[in-house]
């Protein structure tokens, strides 16, 4: 018997007692040769004693129970942590739409055209507000005409004066 | 060995969608085999429990991970051993040595009843309790990995593979770490071993 051979019969015995016609095998080998009769004879007198070991460590009763409590608050902590943050939030909402990719496509269409609508109103607005300025500039130019020519010499000032910003007694008293 | 479809494997892809209930059968089917490798491991009874919980608790956590690639047992032990390791690694840190360390059964022991003086010879029982407390001794006192690999070794639902696995071994490597296990117990459990019954007997 090669050693190989010999491996196998020994990694068969660690798992448990081998069957009927194995064992009728081991026999036979067993008595061709006094070595391995010992060994084979060992590992199966081994395998009965450790058969013997029990588990060591008898479970309380309430084992299962305990378990399952821990995992309950395991969950909710996990919710808990899901719903605090805003981005975690977002993420959920997102998922509620999973396996409806047309509803997702939605999403991204709906917010382009309340931007776009957003600024639509928002020039419009813009657009108003400058119209209103011109309409009560022109009424200012009809009711005082000299008002037009104190405006053009302010105007001229300022530009012959590089980055004049700040407010000038010139300026003030010429205004008056 | 490994063959047949693994059912526990289903119930944890149950778990991993969120049925709490297939992971109360896991629990209930494992906590014991889960216990005895942890107590066998970190050889403390008053911890095993509480880390066996725990290893529960980190396969809970960890079902959204979970990949059917290998048996449920095979993950669980691992997960199992992993966290035994841990906690040897902190006691050897904080070198908190248990009292029960080298008599695994001391509890039993404690609990045991004084022997009946009016028998005049000691009972099957106290025998077997005294191999057992024996074995159990014999196989606290051999390294970690050895000890573990020959535990797993019993279980029929592992294969050799499954058992390389748990152990972060190669399959010969398992292998050899088993063989030299078996030999160092026989070693220890020499007065034991009932040899020379096949020269009669079979």
């Amino acid at each position: 018997m090669n050693e190989q051979e010999l491996n196998q019969i020994r990694e068969q015995l660690w798992r448990g007692k081998p069957g009927e016609a194995e064992w009728k095998r081991l026999l036979e080998l067993a008595s061709r040769d006094e070595s391995l009769r010992q060994c084979l004879e060992e590992e199966m007198a081994l395998e009965e004693l450790t058969s013997q070991m029990t588990e060591g460590c008898k479970v309380s009763s309430n084992f299962t129970a305990i378990v399952m409590q821990n995992v309950r608050k395991t969950n909710a902590f996990q919710k808990r942590q899901a719903n605090s943050s805003p981005f975690a939030r977002l993420s959920n909402f997102w998922n509620l739409f999973r396996g409806q990719p047309l509803i997702r496509m939605a999403f991204p269409l709906v917010i382009a055209v309340a931007g776009f609508s957003a600024w639509q109103v928002h020039e419009g607005h813009q657009r108003l507000l400058m119209a209103n300025q011109v309409a009560f500039a022109s009424e200012a130019f009809q009711s005082a005409p000299q008002l037009g020519s104190e405006m053009e010499s302010v105007r001229q000032f300022t530009a012959s004066r590089d980055g004049a910003n700040q407010p000038d007694l010139e300026l003030l008293t010429l205004m008056k | 060995m490994a063959t047949e479809p693994d059912a526990d494997a289903d119930l944890m892809l149950r778990v991993r969608d969120g049925d709490v209930l297939a992971f109360e059968m896991l629990v209930e089917k494992y906590k014991q085999p889960v216990t005895g490798l942890v107590y066998r491991i970190i050889l403390d009874a008053s911890e095993a429990e509480d880390l066996a919980q725990n290893v529960f608790l980190q396969a809970y956590k960890s079902a959204a991970t979970y990949q059917a690639r290998a048996r449920f047992s095979t993950w669980l032990f691992t997960i199992a051993r992993n966290l035994c390791l841990n906690e040897l690694r902190r006691r050897s840190r904080h070198r908190t040595e248990s009292l029960e360390q080298f008599a695994p059964d001391s509890e039993d022991a404690v609990e045991r009843p004084l022997p009946d003086t009016k028998t005049p010879l000691p009972s099957d029982d106290a025998l077997h309790s005294e191999l057992e407390q024996k074995i159990a001794q014999s196989m606290a006192e051999l390294p970690e990995q050895q000890r573990t690999a020959i535990l797993l070794c019993r279980r029929d639902d592992l294969s050799y593979e499954d058992i390389a696995k748990i152990l972060g071994l190669s399959l010969s490597a398992t292998k050899s770490t088993i063989y030299r296990g078996r030999e160092t117990l026989k070693e220890k459990l020499k007065p034991y071993l009932k040899t020379g019954e096949w020269k009669t007997s079979k």
